[in-house]
Formats: C-alpha cells, structure tokens, sequence
C-alpha cells in the first residue's frame, strides 16, 4: 500500500515536472553533458587531439565536415576539445559542491537547531565569508600559492558554504518549531537523529534545487577563471582557456572561441533550467 | 567704402586660407605606442618608450645606426687611448642645445655626474667603468673620459649618456637634482622638443627649426605618440587616416588588416635581439649533454620561423646582426629526430622513461605553440613533458633559484648597448647567474675567462676571435638553443621612410632619420 503511494508520488513528480518543457529541456542538457564527458574517448573524432599533437598545417580550419567545430591555432579539432572540456568543467563543479554542500548544511543545522553562541559564531562568519568576492577571493589564493586552477575552486569552495548556510538555517529555524519535532525530542530521541533523521530530510529539496543552480554558476566561475589565465596544464582542454585563446583572433577565426564559449553557455544555462524545473517542482520558495 | 570692406575681407579671407594651407603642409607622424612614457628624464630612462621619447628630445655625444656603428652627434670626433683607458671627444663648435646656448664640455661632465649621483637608468652602463670625477673638460670644447680599466664596450655605452643643459638644470635644481623639473620639461639639444604630454594617452613633439644637426628633406614636423595596445582602437586609428605607423607588437591580424587598406605597407627587418631555449645544465635530465643536444635535435625550427613566430634563422648564440663577431663556421643547429632519438640513447637517462618541464610566458600565444610542439617532439622521444606557464614576474622570480629553474625555457634577450658583450656577459658569464636571462646556469670558468678578456682588450680582431670561441664552446655544450632572430614589424604609411632597426634601445625612433616622401 505504502509502496504504491510512494510509486504514485514520485509519478506525480515526474508528470509535474515533463509538462515544464524548460526543465526537461535541463534535464536533457544536463544528462547530454555528462554522458558526452563520460563517454569522451569513444564518441569524439579525434581523442588523440586532447594530448602533445600539433599540425600546423591544419591550423586555423573553419568548420568542416573533417572538423564540426573547426580546428584551433595548432590544428587540434576543436569539437574534441570541446567535449573534453566539459570534462573539466563537470569535474570543478563537482568538487565544489561535493566540498561546500555539506560543510554549509551541517553548519546550517548546528546554527538553527541550536541557537545562542554556536548560532551567533557560525552565522557571523558566514556573514564575513558572504562579503568576499569568490573571483577575487580565488585570485588572491592564486596569487598566493601555485596559480592553478584546483588551488582556485578550493577557495571557491572555501566561500561557497555560506549560501548553503544560510539556506539551511533559514529552514531549520521553522522547523524546530514543529510538532514532530517537539515530539521526538519529548520522546528523548538524541539530537544526532532529530537533526539528521528529523529536520535534514524537509531540507534536502531546497538543498537539491539550490546546488543544481549552484552547477550552473561554478561552470562559469571556473571558465572566468581560466579565461583569466589559471587554467589547467595545456594541452588537458579546459573550456575558459579556448575561449581566452581564440579570443585573439577574433573575428576572422571566429569559431576558436565562440564555440567554446557556446559550450559553457550551454552547459549553464541546462543546471539552471534544471534547478528552476526542481524549484518549481518541490515548491520551495527561499531559493534564489 | 563698402568695397574697401570687402576688398579688406577678401584679403584677409586669403591670408588665412594661405595660413591655413602652410599649417596643412606640416607633415604629422602619428604612431601607436603599446605602454605609457614613463619618464623623459635623461638620467632615468630604462625601456622602450622612455628612450623613445629621448631619444628625439635629447642628444649625446655619439648616436648609433643600423649597424651598431657609432656616428657623431654633439661630438664631432673623438679619440681612444692606445691602451683603450682614456676617451676624448671633441665637440661641435655650433652645437647648440634647444634654448640657443652653445653645448660646452662643462655641460657634458654636469649630465654625466648627474646620472651617476641619480643611479638610475642607464647609470649602471657606467658602473664601475667610469667613476665620477673621471670626466674632465679639458677646454671648452674638448671633454675627456678616463677608464678605471680597460672596458672594450665602453664606447658602446656612449650614446645613453644624453646630454642636459646644465645652466638650465641649475636654475631648476631643487631638492632633487632637478628630477622634478626634468619629470616634465626638456633641457636638451635634440631635434624636436616636447609641444605637450598627457601621461595616460598622448605625447607630441615639434621640430626645432634651429637644430645643430640639420634635417632631412622633407622633415617630420610633429610627431604624435598615441597610447594604446588594443588591436580594434590601431585598426580604426588607421581607418581613419590618423595613424602614420603602427606599433611593432601588434598582432599579424592587425598588420594585415592596416596594408589591406592599401596607404600602408609592412616594413620588416631583422634585429639582433635573440630568441633561445634555455636549458637549465644544473638540473636532471638537461644536466646531460646529450639530453641537450637531443632537445636541440627535436626542435622544428623552419615551423617555428615560418609559422609560428617571424624571425631570421640563427646558427649560433650571437645573432648574425653583429657581422664582425659572428662565427660563420659554427654549424646552424638542424631539425633532425633520427639524430635526436640517438643522443637520447647515449645519454645517461637512456631507456626510461624522462621528466622534464618546459616553461614559457603565460598568456603568450606563440610561446604555448612553440612548447606544445615542443612536447609533441620530445613525448615521441620518451621523455613525460610537464607544461609550466608562468606569469612574466614569476620568471623572473623562478630564474633567481638553480632548483626552481624550469629545465627548458622560452627568452628573448636583446644588447641594451650595442655590443656583443652585451649579449655574452648578460647571458652567459657566471656573474650574471641568478638572472631571466642567464637560466642555464652554465657557471663556465672557461667561458667567463674568455669573455672576461673580451672585455679587457681593445683589439677589435682579438675580440672577434674571442668570441667566436665563445661561439663554438656554447654550440658545443648546448646550453641555448638558438631559435631565431627577431623580426621587427612595423606597418608604416607608404609616404614615411627612414625606418632601419638600430641594435641599441629606441634610437631607431629618432625622427630625424624620417622623412616624408609624399608632396
């Protein structure tokens, strides 16, 4: 009986969520981008672009039926390199959030849950920690240690708990007033299990809807970033750094950076509608 | 009455449409300069726009041309001791500085004390060479410079020694020798003075109808620097029909572009600054000889000249601009990967698999193409290539340390005098190590012995055949691996002619070398 409710709920959410024809465009961008990262050495016409080959004489190649997306200043063809780079990109917000979501939940539920001194510490830091520019922030660590791009999303990821933070305190602050909560506390439950059994579970919908949105801005946070000049070891493909290559010959080799750069916009632009889809879905109003 | 008026009108109308028509006649060089005029001060100019801007404002005893020679300038001749220890020049009796009064030796002692006590700029040229007091005038018009020793280049160094009017400096003297009236006003002999100066955007000069040296025919009569190193704002400069000549660091898009519009024409010629792999020789695995020639084997240099980056072929450490010095008998390094697979056989490394690190200058396009072909070469020969692009101050700062000096690195090092002491001392003599331009820390005893006594001799013969040896010794240990000689680029207004690279700072901009061949 129980099953079936569950089974007809999540049908339910599924059919709310594909009559949104934005978000499952999303969805659809989101599981294209994966898969094509995944799947890189077996779908890309020349996975062997990505490592130490150079061919000058095919430098500079508009798009062609050989070459999709062209060829860049080395003769390297850009689609590969592309969908190589999505690889980066995936990966950098992946390690972000992997890093920032659950540091920013758990110091939300500490802060909400408990109030007083630990509500006042933790929620004053993540004041200071808001005020910081994360682009500045991860040039200045730059600056300070080796100028890569991993040092950079570390302290990207060093700032970008705070939003999760501040999310989750806002919603445990309601729910620690509710009667189920109340409940097993009377019950004499630990406070281990109401925060992580009780109150995380009403949270984790605002907290999906929030780090797919989140995806979306690392992406570009990362290619700013390496459009900057902190981008990975050359030859390793990385989005921001083609862009910031075949930015200086625009606009005669116009391919050699905007369609990179059309790549970024894409992949995006699809955690975005992904998380407004979800955002619609569960209801959840507090999420920018 | 009415008729009077406008017969008056009428001539004034004329007089000033003939007015109007001499100002037109005034030739206008505008040229697009890629960094700010830091200072025009004769004793603080260090790069390429502070002598730029000097050069035309200020004059020396000496000047250079396109083949390193000197030429007279204030001095009319000038004589060397046998024993290369003592200099005197005597001086043009009807030079005059831009005020009208006569440039005496006394005014040649003054700017050289000057610089000295400042210690800026080209200060350290004279560093340990001449010590203050050792320029005496002996007669109004004769000057003397006594060596502390015998410094072959000495007389290369001459023409940074730019000449300030002492008079003037005196009465403008200050707190600081003058420094901060010489920030913004001009106390020289040179033929054209400052007409006004925006720091951020532009400077202009006029010709000094009255200069000593004389002109050309059909002179530049203005000439405006504009500041700005943005490719879009060049092209529509040129559009326009405001620019004369581009910069020479534009991009190959943008010179393409300007002679597309048909009033430009490309003007390119070889220089003697020189672009080498530096290989660290303190560092595993170019520590090996083999491992070094092997690197130099492995490098395309036809598709790095031709392609790539612009440059005339170069067979040995010293640029063939310096005729006299230059060993013809060393044998141009070859592209070879049969030749390159063997060195890294009989190297010490042979049969595992070879670190090494190839840095080059962030951000700089063609450097990345040429490492990435770099490592295309060198992976087929075993070795694991690490990039390492580093920002331009961290170079500097990665060059001070033997351990954090890349193995392979991507230098462009031009003479600051024109000399090849300037190229041989800088880059490869012990005393240099430590520097961006010495990272192959070679610390030879052998070679700094023989540049230590190309410095020491007069004999231009025993010169040339020192360093020639230098030559062969450093072919030999392949410490740098000469990629090329720099090819500079200007795209130049069909009607301005006069331009020929100098092997000396900016002195190839001193308008007065220009004319304007267009009626």
């Amino acid at each position: 009986m129980s099953e079936l409710a569950a089974l007809s709920n999540s049908y339910q959410n599924w059919y709310r969520f594909s009559r949104n024809p934005t978000a499952v465009i999303g969805l659809v961008i989101v599981v294209v981008s994966i898969l094509a990262a995944l799947l890189a050495p077996h779908i890309t016409p020349y996975p062997d672009h990505i490592g130490a080959i150079v061919d000058f004489r095919n430098r500079h190649q508009p798009p062609s039926a050989a070459h999709w997306f062209g060829t860049d200043n080395v003769g390297r063809d850009i689609l590969t390199r592309v969908i190589f780079g999505l690889r980066v990109s995936l990966m950098l917000a992946f390690v972000v959030l992997i890093i920032a979501v659950p540091f920013g939940t758990v110091l939300g539920l500490l802060a909400g849950y408990f109030g007083g001194w630990t509500e006042i510490v933790i929620m004053r830091l993540t004041d200071i920690a808001l005020a910081l520019p994360p682009l500045i922030m991860a040039l200045a660590v730059a600056a300070v240690l080796e100028p890569s791009l991993m040092n950079a999303m570390l302290a990207i990821a060093s700032l970008w708990w705070t939003w999760h933070t501040r999310l989750v305190y806002s919603m445990v602050r309601q729910i620690r007033a509710l009667e189920y909560v109340e409940a097993a506390e009377t019950l004499g439950a630990s406070k281990t299990h109401i925060l992580f059994r009780e109150i995380l579970p009403n949270c984790v919908s605002a907290i999906a809807v929030k780090t797919s949105l989140d995806a979306g801005f690392v992406i570009l946070i990362g290619a700013s970033l390496s459009f900057l000049g902190l981008g990975i070891q050359p030859p390793t493909p990385d989005l921001g750094t083609m862009v910031s290559d075949g930015a200086s010959f625009l606009p005669d080799y116009w391919w050699e950076s905007l369609l990179p750069g059309t790549a970024i916009l894409f992949v995006a632009l699809g955690f975005n509608l992904l998380g407004d889809g979800l955002r619609d879905l569960f209801d959840v109003e507090d999420v920018r | 009455m009415t008729k009077r008026l406008l017969a008056s009108t009428a001539t004034l109308a004329l007089a000033t449409a003939l007015l109007a028509g001499a100002a037109g006649a005034q030739t206008v060089v505008t040229m697009n300069t890629v960094q700010i005029f830091g200072t025009i001060d004769p004793a603080k100019i260090s790069d390429y726009t502070d002598y730029m801007a000097a050069v035309n404002l200020y004059d020396s005893l000496a000047t250079v041309d396109s083949s390193g020679n000197l030429i007279p300038q204030i001095a009319e001749s000038w004589v060397v001791s046998p024993d290369a220890t003592e200099v005197t020049f005597k001086l043009r009796a009807d030079a005059t500085f831009t005020d009208g009064t006569p440039i005496l030796a006394a005014d040649i002692v003054y700017s050289f004390e000057r610089l000295l006590r400042i210690n800026q700029g080209p200060a350290n040229l004279f560093a340990g060479v001449v010590e203050s007091g050792a320029v005496t005038a002996v007669d109004d018009t004769t000057v003397s410079f006594k060596l502390s020793k015998t410094f072959a280049p000495f007389m290369a160094t001459v023409p940074a020694l730019m000449i300030v009017n002492s008079d003037t400096v005196e009465a403008n003297k200050g707190a600081d020798d003058g420094q901060t009236w010489l920030a913004d006003n001009v106390a020289g002999s040179g033929a054209y003075v400052l007409d006004s100066w925006d720091r951020g955007s532009q400077m202009v000069i006029k010709r000094h109808e009255g200069y000593y040296g004389g002109f050309l025919a059909n002179p530049i009569d203005e000439v405006r620097w504009i500041i700005t190193n943005d490719e879009a704002t060049v092209k529509a400069l040129a559009a326009s029909g405001e620019l004369t000549m581009s910069s020479q660091f534009q991009s190959p898009d943008t010179y393409k572009a300007l002679v597309d519009m048909g009033r430009f024409r490309m003007e390119s010629q070889p220089t003697t600054t020189a672009f080498y792999l530096k290989l660290n020789s303190k560092a595993a695995p170019t520590d090996d000889v083999h491992i070094r020639r092997a690197i130099a084997y492995a490098t395309d240099y036809a598709t790095i000249r031709e392609v790539i980056f612009p440059g005339e072929s170069m067979t040995t450490v010293l640029p063939a601009g310096f005729a006299d010095f230059w060993n013809a008998d060393v044998a141009a390094p070859t592209y070879d990967m049969v030749k390159a697979a063997e060195e890294v056989a009989a190297s010490s490394y042979a049969g595992q698999e070879i670190p090494i690190t190839l840095s080059y200058v962030a951000g700089t396009l063609f450097e990345e193409e040429i490492s990435l072909l770099m490592q295309a070469n060198l992976e087929s020969l075993g070795f694991k290539v690490t990039q390492q692009p580093e920002p331009w101050n961290r170079v500097t700062e990665i060059a001070a340390d033997v351990a954090t000096t890349p193995n392979v690195n991507q230098i462009f090092f031009g003479p600051t005098y024109p000399s090849p002491d300037s190229m041989f001392f800088t880059q490869f003599h012990s005393a240099a190590a430590g520097t961006w331009a010495s990272m192959e820390w070679l610390q030879d005893p052998a070679i700094d012995a023989l540049i230590d006594q190309a410095r020491a001799t007069g004999d231009v013969a025993e010169q040339a055949r020192l360093y020639k040896e230098v030559q062969a010794l450093m072919a030999e240990n392949g410490v740098a691996v000469p990629l090329l000689a720099q090819t500079v680029q200007h795209a130049m207004d069909n009607c301005l002619q006069g331009f020929k690279a100098v092997p000396m700072q900016s002195f190839d901009y001193d308008m007065v070398r220009y004319s304007w061949s267009c009626p």
